[in-house]
């Protein structure tokens, strides 16, 4: 009896010692995902998370992603009077699967569409359980943007990895629509599926999105739509997209609709929508909100702001800035005020890039223009020209003029197809340098980098890179080969 | 998981049903030498958790059953063995000249060495109590073979980085489980123990020992134990007190003087020397000829003063003891205090079946330093500005004082340049505030109970809490205080500068283990222990910090002073403070079994197995099995060898086993939930929260396991004349805990995963030789050493065998980790001064390139360590030195590349004597390149072996002289003891390293940082 008295004392010692609490501890801090997307506004701050995720003006110092490397690949962009020799391997047309840009690139753009195929999944569970007709077209709206998304970065993806558009068959990108288990790999698709797969996200992402932007009041104030990808950002990614496919009616008709409600900026606007982020000019299709504590796209190009006095490492190329006569407003903006211009192609010059000075958000604060209506006219111009219609090529191009031009110039007469796609690539050059364009473009026209002597002898760099080069297509990271090394290389690397 | 305890119970149940009661008794007696009574001796039944120590007049008092064995031991001498008969008092005579003998005991085990099968080694409270280091862990480096204590920092109770048997993990936890009487404690808290209150430091390194610690043993284990009372025994106090002075070691370089700076700017047409005339820096060279390291260090003062108070009854012991210990730092305005109590109580029932302890221990501590250690802000970098200042800048304000603005205009930032840092950082150290306190409390119950015949239960909890507090104020008023505050009103700066930034936390830590020991001798030979243990394991921190950033000036300390975050200036609220709240917790369970196994103290067997949960881990992984085995083999005790070699000792040791790393990321507190995916806000766009992942969860994370073999032969010849102990060990972690890449289709690069191996293999040798012993004196020499490979077999299939990810060193498969991998510096080009830099192919070239590094098999870890000293007592007078040593370990000397720098000259630093041999002419042979040539002192230690040093030493770490006045000419005084010493740490030091101190915690660059002191202290112990 004593003995038992004894045992059951010690096995009640033994007892109270209890396991689960030791073993099985969650922390306070932590967030599940079924804890944190539970209801319409959870999943439109995943949404938002998304946005914020998309950053082709990530960088610094030499480094960055698509913004920066369109014009340092190419020609639109010569050493800095503060340079310490940042970025000149990739201005030498040095690039491996090693380097930092197609890394940059690869990985940031997947890591949005896994972001948005996480807020689908869970978009996926809620929906059924959504009990109003609002919350069910706000859900509808927030999925398509997360289907537009999805679909535009394996778009962008396919511009820079894949090394044909038209030969439907090569490999494009990996396709992912899902979230995928970690250690799995996947094997690239071809161009065909890619474009497929995008067409097809950005078609349903137009149909439940509708024609218009109904539940925007939930995000913003009216006047920052141009922030969100709403119907016309759809439209535009499928104009761009069907461009890049060689669909030049569909590109045409996309691109006309949207001329419609966008017109271009017209002097001073033109010079407020850069200079002062001016959120009202409508130009803008779908921009890129920066703001405090965001990117500072300067910070691509100099180390403390535009000025002269701001260390610049990058500054305009002398091929570029010679193009800039003082009769286009795009020089204003283009090329920062306190610029020193010594003679043609003076090694003295200082060529400050001035797109992006700080806006009233803040000094170095500045939006990124994804879509301007700008590019729908080019995207008009250059289907026109396709089409063998020089004479509308040339009206539009002309239509884009009046808009930059401070007196009126003349429309262009175009010999051929040929000299018309030139003069659509020297116009996009001027519009869109410095915003992300400039080597897709030459990628997808299929013409030569010819730099100025003055620019690329600034890097001591190779002046030229022909047509077609195998480096016009990026390699597949290593990034992606390390993990997945069953992954198709891309020719030349 | 209760369920499976049911096991366990029901085995309880069977083994107690089958057993009767014992018939225990008190025995008591005197242990005495030739001398007199020794207190101290430790009396141990054997072969069970039952011991205690002789008290002052060696009395002893212990419960034993007839037929129980006690053994008496004591240090230098011989133990003795006694079997309980049917008398109740024992009186036992010790024999001198025997090796050091004592209890291995640890949370869950006691036993002899002899009969220990395991590796293990110790330290008694003589090597330490009478040491002037703030942490007790400085105190221990050179003294134990392959325990390797690196001390990066000078600051008083700096914490020091203990590796035992080589780095056993990349990315997670390398450092031993320490357990303080019996509570596993944070292994970053010793400035705030009192090392006056420790009895004994063990050291347990083999599997044998440390698997019973499975879920943190894979480091080894460091157990200490605190000092007790003993039974009947009077009340007693003893009083301690030092009182001495710490300074700068000697720095080992040779820097320029005013003149010769002055000089070779000139004569390189750069700087201000290139600016004056001859006669006006002969004449500036005169006036001012600052060694800046003399303004900003200083003879720091040491003083410790320690009471304790030791009694017991017939049933209870106890022990108090308070202690204050000071010590400025050698660096101006640094210091150290600690305030510690402690009270170790011990009871017993009449019949001596339960047990019980009480261990109680409260410290505070208060560390006022100076932040900046290698830092590369050079108005931040304290201990660079000392060795880097201009000489020819004088300390002085015109009235003769050290001054604190160095003539420079408050609220000017243009006035502040790189050349004037000193001053900066003069201004700062004395006006800025940056206070760490730490409120340590440690405490413990255990008791057990004989409640059958060879049936003892036993239970034990503690606790481990710390409370830190973190303060740093940035003064409004210092010379870089406005310019803390960016403005958002057009100007640069906000009105009110300043900075301050607080942290409290509170870190508490529960360990409980609860027992089950069956004891028993068979046939009077097979002596037999199996316990069953029950551990739980819980730790909890929080805390809040905030950093406030404008502050008025006329208030600075409080919040008072805080500019409120609603103030507009311009366009913003520029003072709007940050804020931080943490709540962390951890956990571990486990359930294990040891047995030991006797065959008349000839042969032995330990094993041990367990099973450990950790909450880090889920599912399959959650668990995780590990087990050992030792065996020994006492030949001595065999008839063969007793006949031919009566006075040898001779044991070997055998033990194979497996112990498990949980704490995968090194830091405290971290990888709490990396099995889980989680969410967190964040991602913000055009001013809207976004709610993005924030981990991407690996559910196949588990146990970083290593097993470990150990074979090990403990000597002593010429009754233990010469005594000592070889080991040698292989040690071999798997499923490591690094990076490994991942698709980015996963929205991230790479994830922790457990991939790969690395071995640590190595010998340690311990000696101890008794020189002399007669005619009242005693010399010993004693001395270990060890050596220890380190390399990893095997990294992730994907990185081809190397992982380099920029900086001087790489993980390389075969090699050590932190292995440089570098260009080798070939000299300079006679041709032009560049720099050349062999090729990995052999050839030449001034280019740095990536793919020239080489694997130089040169590693930031030592290969060898040990340390000698000797001892000579004679009558009262004992002399003691004790070296220790590291070799084969390699630094990257950034302060000597710094202040050899040719790239650029007007940099506001000082140089070295050597810059001036700098090329200069075609055909210069020289190994210092051009002024102005492309390549700076980074670029040099990032990559090239050019300033790669080795950074072996061999250091005097301690001498002491002693004298104790002996009980005749106490004897009309009312002290019973009396005992001073001088002693100094640090005093000489051997190395090659460039710089102040070749000791830096293992770091594998080193630039401006604190180094450690030399430290002379008086001291006195007086007892009564």
């Amino acid at each position: 009896m004593k003995n038992i008295f004894r045992i059951s004392l010690l096995a009640l010692f033994v007892g109270m010692v209890s396991c689960e609490d030791a073993t099985d501890i969650i922390q306070e801090s932590e967030l599940s995902e079924d804890i944190a997307y539970q209801t319409v506004d959870d999943l439109r701050s995943g949404l938002i998370g998304v946005y914020a995720a998309y950053s082709p003006d990530a960088g610094g110092n030499g480094s960055g992603d698509s913004v920066l490397f369109n014009d340092l690949f190419t020609d639109n962009i010569k050493k800095g009077a503060s340079s310490s020799g940042q970025g000149n391997t990739v201005y030498s047309f040095i690039v491996q699967p090693g380097t930092g840009f197609p890394n940059s690139i690869w990985n940031s753009r997947y890591a949005v569409i896994n972001f948005a195929n996480r807020v689908l999944r869970a978009w996926d569970r809620i929906y059924p359980t959504l009990e109003t007709e609002d919350d069910r077209e706000a859900a509808q709206e927030i999925k398509a943007q997360l289907l537009a998304m999805r679909g535009f970065m394996h778009f962008e993806l396919l511009q820079y990895f894949a090394p044909s558009y038209t030969d439907l068959s090569q490999p494009g990108v990996i396709i992912m629509d899902f979230v995928p288990e970690l250690q799995q790999v996947f094997p690239r698709s071809t161009v065909g599926e890619v474009f497929a797969f995008v067409d097809n996200d950005l078609e349903e992402a137009a149909t439940l999105m509708g024609g218009t932007f109904d539940s925007f009041g939930a995000y913003a104030a009216e006047e920052d739509i141009l922030y969100f990808v709403g119907p016309d950002a759809i439209k535009a990614m499928q104009a761009r997209v069907a461009l890049f496919e060689g669909n030049y009616t569909v590109a045409q008709t996309l691109a006309v609709e949207l001329m419609q409600g966008h017109n271009l900026a017209v002097g001073q606007a033109y010079v407020d929508m850069f200079l002062s982020d001016d959120a009202s000019i409508e130009e803008q299709i779908w921009t890129l909100s920066r703001r405090i504590g965001d990117n500072r796209i300067v910070a691509l190009y100099a180390a403390n702001g535009s000025g002269e006095n701001g260390s610049p490492f990058f500054e305009i190329s002398n091929s570029l800035f010679n193009l800039l006569s003082n009769n286009d407003v795009r020089r204003v903006v283009l090329v920062e005020g306190s610029s020193t211009f010594v003679g043609v192609d003076s090694p003295n010059n200082m060529l400050l890039i001035g797109k992006y000075q700080g806006s009233t958000d803040g000094a170095q604060i500045n939006d990124l223009k994804i879509f301007r209506s700008s590019e729908m006219v080019l995207i008009k111009a250059e289907c026109e020209a396709r089409a063998g219609n020089l004479t509308a090529a040339a009206n539009s191009i002309k239509t884009l003029r009046d808009a930059r031009y401070v007196n009126p110039a003349p429309a262009p007469v175009y010999a051929n197809l040929d000299a018309a796609l030139n003069d659509v690539l020297l116009e996009r050059r001027l519009e869109f340098a410095f915003e992300g364009h400039r080597y897709l473009d030459l990628k997808r026209l299929n013409r030569a980098i010819n730099r100025n002597d003055a620019d690329c002898g600034s890097f001591s760099a190779p002046c030229g890179l022909n047509a077609g080069d195998y480096r016009f297509t990026l390699p597949i990271p290593n990034s992606e080969i390390s993990a997945n090394p069953t992954i198709q290389q891309n020719p030349g690397y | 998981m209760r369920s499976k305890f049911t096991w366990i119970m029901t085995l309880l149940v069977a083994l107690t049903i089958n057993f009767s009661f014992a018939q225990e008794k008190v025995v008591s007696g005197t242990v005495s030498d030739e001398l007199g009574p020794m207190p101290g001796t430790n009396v141990l039944v054997k072969g069970t958790q039952r011991s205690t120590q002789t008290d002052i007049d060696g009395k002893f008092s212990i419960s034993a059953s007839q037929g129980e064995v006690l053994e008496f031991s004591f240090v230098g001498y011989q133990s003795q063995e006694v079997t309980v008969g049917t008398q109740s008092t024992y009186n036992v005579v010790m024999a001198q000249g025997k090796q050091l003998i004592e209890v291995v005991k640890d949370v869950y085990r006691s036993v002899t060495p002899k009969k220990a099968t395991m590796a293990v080694a110790s330290i008694t409270a003589e090597a330490i109590e009478d040491r002037a280091n703030a942490s007790v862990l400085q105190s221990l480096q050179g003294q134990i073979a392959g325990l390797n204590i690196g001390t990066g920092s000078g600051q008083p109770g700096a914490d020091s980085t203990i590796i035992l048997r080589g780095v056993g993990s990349i990315s997670g936890n390398v450092e031993p489980l320490f357990v303080i009487d019996g509570i596993p404690v944070d292994e970053d808290g010793f400035r705030s123990l009192n090392q006056m209150d420790i009895a004994n430091v063990q050291v347990y390194k083999d599997a044998a020992a440390t698997s019973i610690y499975g879920n943190r043993g894979a480091n080894g284990v460091i157990v200490i134990t605190t000092k007790r009372g003993s039974l009947d025994q009077k009340m007693q106090f003893r009083y301690t007190s030092q009182f001495g002075y710490s300074e700068l070691q000697p720095l080992n370089m040779e820097l320029m003087n005013s003149s010769e700076l002055l000089n070779f700017q000139s004569r390189v047409g750069e700087g201000l020397g290139s600016e004056l005339t001859q006669a006006e820096r002969d004449l500036l060279a005169r006036q001012n000829n600052t060694y800046w390291s003399d303004i900003f260090f200083r003879k720091g003062v040491t003083q410790s003063h320690n009471l304790a108070i030791t009694t017991g009854s017939k049933t209870t012991t106890n022990f108090t003891s308070l202690g204050y210990f000071e010590q400025d730092g050698i660096f101006m305005n640094t210091n150290f205090k600690r305030f510690s109590v402690r009270n170790n109580f011990t009871g017993k029932s009449e019949n001596g079946k339960f047990n019980y302890s009480f261990n109680f221990n409260g410290n505070f501590s208060r560390s006022n330093g100076v932040d900046g250690a290698g830092s590369n802000a050079i108005y931040f970098a304290p201990f660079r500005a000392a060795l880097h200042g201009l000489p020819y800048l004088s300390p002085y304000d015109p009235d003769g004082s050290i001054t604190s603005t160095g003539g420079m205009v408050y609220g000017d930032p243009g006035s502040i340049s790189p050349d004037k840092a000193p001053y900066v950082l003069l201004n700062s150290v004395k006006m800025n505030t940056d206070v760490e306190d730490e409120i340590k409390i440690l405490s413990s119950f255990s008791a057990d109970w004989n409640f059958a015949k060879n049936l003892t239960a036993g239970f034990q909890m503690g606790i481990d809490y710390s409370g830190f507090r973190t303060l740093e104020i940035l003064h409004p008023n210092s010379l870089l205080g406005p310019y803390q505050v960016e403005g958002t009103d057009g100007n640069n700066y906000a009105e009110f500068g300043g900075v301050q930034a607080e942290s409290h936390s509170r870190d508490f830590r529960f360990n409980s283990v609860t027992r089950l020991n069956y004891n028993n001798i068979f046939a009077e030979k097979h002596t037999i222990d199996a316990t069953l243990f029950v551990e739980y394991n819980k730790a909890h921190l929080d805390g809040i910090s905030f950093s406030q950033r404008g502050l008025d000036p006329r208030l600075v300390g409080t919040g008072a002073a805080f500019i409120s975050g609603t103030v507009v200036e311009g366009d913003g609220q520029p003072y709007i403070p940050t804020l931080g709240s943490t709540k962390v917790s951890e956990g571990l369970f486990s359930y294990f079994a040891n047995f030991d196994y006797d065959f008349e103290s000839r042969f032995g067997l330990t094993a041990t197995i367990r099973r450990d949960a950790s909450f880090r881990f889920i599912d399959d992984n959650k668990w995780g099995t590990f087990w050992s085995v030792g065996g020994r083999w006492n030949i001595d005790q065999e008839e063969f060898f007793k006949s031919k070699f009566p006075a040898t000792e001779l044991k070997i040791r055998a033990s194979y086993g497996t112990s498990g790393n949980q704490r995968i990321n090194n830091a405290q507190y971290s990888a709490l939930n990396l099995t889980r995916s989680l969410y967190g806000q964040g991602g913000n766009y055009n001013g809207s929260v976004g709610t993005v992942p924030t981990q991407i969860g690996y559910t196949d994370l588990r146990w970083e396991e290593t097993a470990q073999t150990n074979v090990g032969v403990d000597f002593g010849f010429w009754n233990n004349k010469l005594s000592g102990s070889v080991d040698v060990y292989r040690k071999r972690t798997s499923d490591l805990f690094q990076s490994t890449p991942v698709s980015p289709v996963n929205a991230t690069t790479s994830i922790d995963t457990n991939i790969g191996n690395m071995e640590n293999k190595g010998v340690e040798l311990t000696l101890k030789y008794t020189v002399y012993n007669k005619n009242g004196w005693n010399v010993v020499l004693n001395g270990n050493t060890s050596y220890n490979k380190n390399f990893i077999r095997d990294l992730p299939d994907s990185y081809n065998g190397l992982v380099f990810n920029g900086g001087s060193t790489s993980l390389i498969e075969g090699e050590a980790i932190n292995t440089f991998y570098i260009v080798r510096y070939a000299g300079v080009n006679p041709s032009n001064g560049n720099a050349l830099f062999y090729t990995a192919d052999g050839g030449l070239t001034e280019t740095l390139d990536d793919s020239d590094r080489i694997n130089t098999g040169k590693s930031s870890y030592p290969a060898w360590q040990g340390g000698f000293g000797t001892l000579v007592t004679y009558k009262g007078f004992e002399f003691s030195t004790q070296w220790s040593y590291f070799a084969d370990l390699y630094r990257n000397n950034l302060d000597y590349a710094e202040l050899e720098e040719t790239s650029v000259i007007d940099d506001g630093s000082n140089r070295v004597s050597s810059t001036a041999t700098a090329w200069q002419n075609v055909g210069d042979i020289t190994s210092v390149p051009r002024v102005n040539n492309p390549l700076g002192a980074v670029d040099y230690i990032n990559f090239t072996d050019r300033y790669l040093e080795d950074a072996s030493f061999l250091r005097l770490r301690n001498v002491l002289l002693g004298y104790s006045f002996s009980k005749e000419t106490l004897q009309d005084l009312p002290i019973s003891g009396l005992r001073f010493f001088v002693q100094g740490e640090n005093l000489i030091t051997f190395s090659s390293y460039r710089g102040w101190d070749a000791e830096a915690g293992f770091r594998t660059t080193d630039r401006g940082n604190y180094p450690t002191p030399k430290i002379y202290t008086l001291g006195a112990v007086i007892n009564f």
